[in-house]
């Protein structure tokens, strides 16, 4: 049974990748479902272990996606705000 | 051959000679540059104050939806308690802070994190310029 902090720990891993993509799309994409399947899982009672289990693989996953995508350029969309620096 | 070079030589002497004469060197230039207590002056120390950390954290809790006015956001507002969010909500706060201010929460730091003030504390703490972290040449 994973802890609260073990899952917020993982939480905060799965936006810190998703937030890298460098497309738009993508980025808004893993976000969103990164955001949706944990306030799924707060809600869910029961044995968390098997989802924590496959989400520390899609973790691997959403990785190594988000340092392929940091090796292409991508223009930036109209919705998309320009960093102001 | 020899002798024509060695005049020139000797004639481009004085002509140095008579230009170090009519153009004293400054004597404040001579002086060895004097570093003050080990400060580095090439680069701006980190301009970063407790207000500025403040203010942008705020306009980055700004991008979440707020169920207070931010302009009652301060040092002592609590996420949980005083902005109504959940775990989930306040770590992606924290996320979204990282990238604002490059920096990363340690795990056992963001599970302690209660209040916008520890946040900006943290950042103060873990905040390195990008002037002094690279060279400007190379950035």
């Amino acid at each position: 049974m994973a802890s609260a902090q073990e899952i917020l720990s993982l939480y905060r891993q799965f936006l810190r990748y998703s937030r890298q993509f460098e497309n738009y799309n993508f980025r808004e994409y893993f976000l969103r479902r990164s955001r949706e399947e944990f306030r799924k899982l707060k809600e869910f009672d029961g044995d968390t272990s098997a989802i924590i289990e496959k989400a520390k693989k899609e973790l691997g996953v959403l990785r190594r996606q988000s340092k392929i995508s940091q090796m292409y350029h991508f223009d930036k969309l109209v919705v998309e705000k320009v960093k102001k620096h | 051959m020899h002798y024509k070079m060695l005049r020139l030589a000797y004639s481009m002497r004085n002509v140095t000679k008579v230009a170090r004469a009519v153009r004293p060197v400054p004597a404040a230039r001579m002086q060895p540059v004097r570093f003050m207590n080990g400060v580095k002056f090439y680069s701006s120390t980190s301009s970063l104050t407790k207000e500025d950390v403040l203010a942008r954290s705020i306009s980055v809790l700004n991008s979440f939806e707020l169920k207070v006015p931010s302009s009652s956001i301060g040092m002592e507002t609590e996420f949980i308690k005083d902005l109504g969010m959940d775990s989930l909500d306040y770590n992606d706060v924290l996320v979204a802070l990282e990238e604002e201010f490059d920096v990363v929460f340690d795990d056992n730091v963001a599970n302690e994190i209660k209040s916008v003030g520890e946040c900006v504390d943290y950042i103060l703490k873990n905040y390195t310029p990008a002037e002094e972290s690279l060279d400007p040449e190379i950035r």
